[in-house]
């Protein structure tokens, strides 16, 4: 009785480990034949996987020797305010200029400078009074201030102008002396899909880090 | 002997790849490459009504700068509609066939809402054109979130290629199972079956821990949210339905092997 249990124990037992003998066998065939493909496409899953960060975002900071932002905002992220004194406007900035941030204020187009950093700072508003409505009214020696988390920068209006939006790529991002380029769909108060923007340029005339 | 020992094994390793294989297939066949599947996950996810909103939130975007209210955009489409195009759209890929977005009732709805809005507070508009645009610009956020981005239009012909290669490839794996499986029979007698069910569950549920393993799959991220969730829903289906193939296999191929070994010690005098 004793011998047939052994034996029925090690009959099982050889059949299980043949069996795991077989599947390390195709997975080491397959990591062979298939390891490259099958790491390209993990590679390609993990990367629409957008981990959580638990560790707390450090601030927005600035490197006056260098000229840099240091930790950029993320994107939809409040890093500034826009003020226009002559036309009462003072609204957010998001990092980004979707639409659906547009809705409640400013956009800074993340492919362009931030202030301080010696390049194009282009930002986009809607139309609303509160924000960019009355931008046609400026002219040239007017201020826009900008404060950001890591200092307030004073730019004084150069010029205004109507351009078609698809115009706008033509914008130089790689100026040579810090500009502010403000813009709102125009014409103002009429109803309908908007195509034109009213262009604001403005040149950096001061600034002020802050530790 | 040892010839038709190395055959058995060579058979049984064979047959083990195979069910592997026809499992994993039959697991697509029955969840992403089965329509009813799809729509029902659809309705399960509540996904036609967050699209809905998704696409009212969208359009109110470009409520501001047009200078109208956001009741013009009151009752343009409902979620039935949504359903409707969203299916239509899930359906083409099943059948390869080309679909068009209709979009001339939320045309309709909207320059009538758009009418009334004007009469009422005595907005007189002297370019038409920019309203026109208005309304083509809604048109074409319903029609970009229906079809992800054009994604569907994409994807569509491979999709349909992978679609119809599955069954062609289901039949010619189960003909090749039971010809093994014959062939086994005639070598191992009632043995046929305890070593590749056993290889093939293992296979299966260490694929399954692999995936779980290498992908993220909570923090997956593609096109919104909406989109993010149905897929890991379908991932996730997959995975389980690997894993529970891959169980049920596991313990045949070891009842199997435990009634074999315990037979043939029994029988023996």
């Amino acid at each position: 009785m004793h011998k047939k249990i052994v034996k029925v124990i090690k009959g099982i037992t050889s059949q299980i480990v043949l069996s795991l003998f077989f599947s390390s066998f195709c997975i080491v065939g397959a990591y062979f034949l298939f390891g490259k493909t099958i790491s390209n496409a993990m590679i390609l899953i993990n990367s629409t996987v957008v981990e959580k960060k638990d560790e707390k975002k450090q601030p927005v900071g600035f490197d006056s020797v260098k000229k840099r932002l240091i930790n950029y905002p993320d994107y939809g992220e409040v890093w500034a305010r826009i003020k226009i004194p002559k036309l009462g406007v003072n609204a957010i900035i998001y990092h980004g200029d979707s639409m659906e941030l547009l809705k409640t204020g400013t956009g800074h187009y993340v492919a362009s400078y931030f202030p301080g950093e010696g390049g194009t700072v282009l930002i986009s508003a809607h139309n609303t009074s509160n924000h960019f409505g009355k931008i046609p009214s400026l002219v040239a020696g007017d201020n826009i201030i900008i404060e950001a988390d890591y200092g307030t920068y004073t730019y004084e209006v150069i010029d205004g102008k109507v351009m078609k939006a698809s115009e706008l790529e033509n914008i130089n991002i790689q100026s040579k002396q810090e500009e502010l380029v403000i813009y709102t769909c125009y014409p103002v108060g009429v109803v309908g899909y908007k195509t034109d923007r009213y262009v604001v340029r403005a040149k950096l005339v001061g600034e002020k880090y802050e530790n | 002997m040892r010839i038709k020992l190395l055959l058995k094994y060579l058979l049984e390793f064979v047959l083990s790849i195979l069910i592997f294989g026809f499992v994993m297939l039959l697991v697509f066949k029955s969840t992403i490459f089965n329509e009813n599947y799809v729509l029902n996950k659809l309705e399960e996810t509540n996904y036609y009504e967050l699209l809905h909103n998704r696409i009212k939130e969208n359009m109110s975007y470009y409520i501001v700068q047009s200078g109208l209210r956001k009741d013009v955009l009151d009752d343009i489409f409902t979620k039935e509609d949504v359903k409707i195009s969203f299916n239509s759209m899930v359906k083409s890929l099943y059948n390869d066939s080309k679909v068009t977005i209709d979009t001339s009732k939320i045309k309709e709805k909207l320059e009538s809402n758009i009418d009334n809005y004007l009469s009422k507070t005595n907005i007189f508009v002297s370019d038409s054109s920019s309203l026109d645009m208005f309304v083509v610009e809604i048109e074409k956020v319903y029609k970009e979130n229906i079809s992800l981005s054009n994604m569907f239009n994409l994807v569509q012909s491979k999709f349909y290629k992978i679609y119809t290669i599955i069954d062609k490839l289901l039949i010619a794996l189960a003909i090749t199972i039971i010809v093994i499986s014959i062939l086994l029979l005639l070598v191992s007698k009632l043995n046929w079956v305890s070593i590749p069910f056993m290889t093939s569950g293992i296979l299966l549920l260490i694929s399954n821990l692999f995936v779980k393993y290498n992908v993220n799959i909570k923090n997956i991220v593609f096109y919104n949210d909406e989109v993010s969730e149905l897929i890991k829903t379908f991932i996730l289906d997959v995975l389980n339905k690997i894993s529970t193939y891959g169980l049920v296999l596991l313990t045949f191929g070891f009842v199997f092997c435990c009634f074999r070994v315990i037979l043939i010690n029994t029988s023996k005098k």
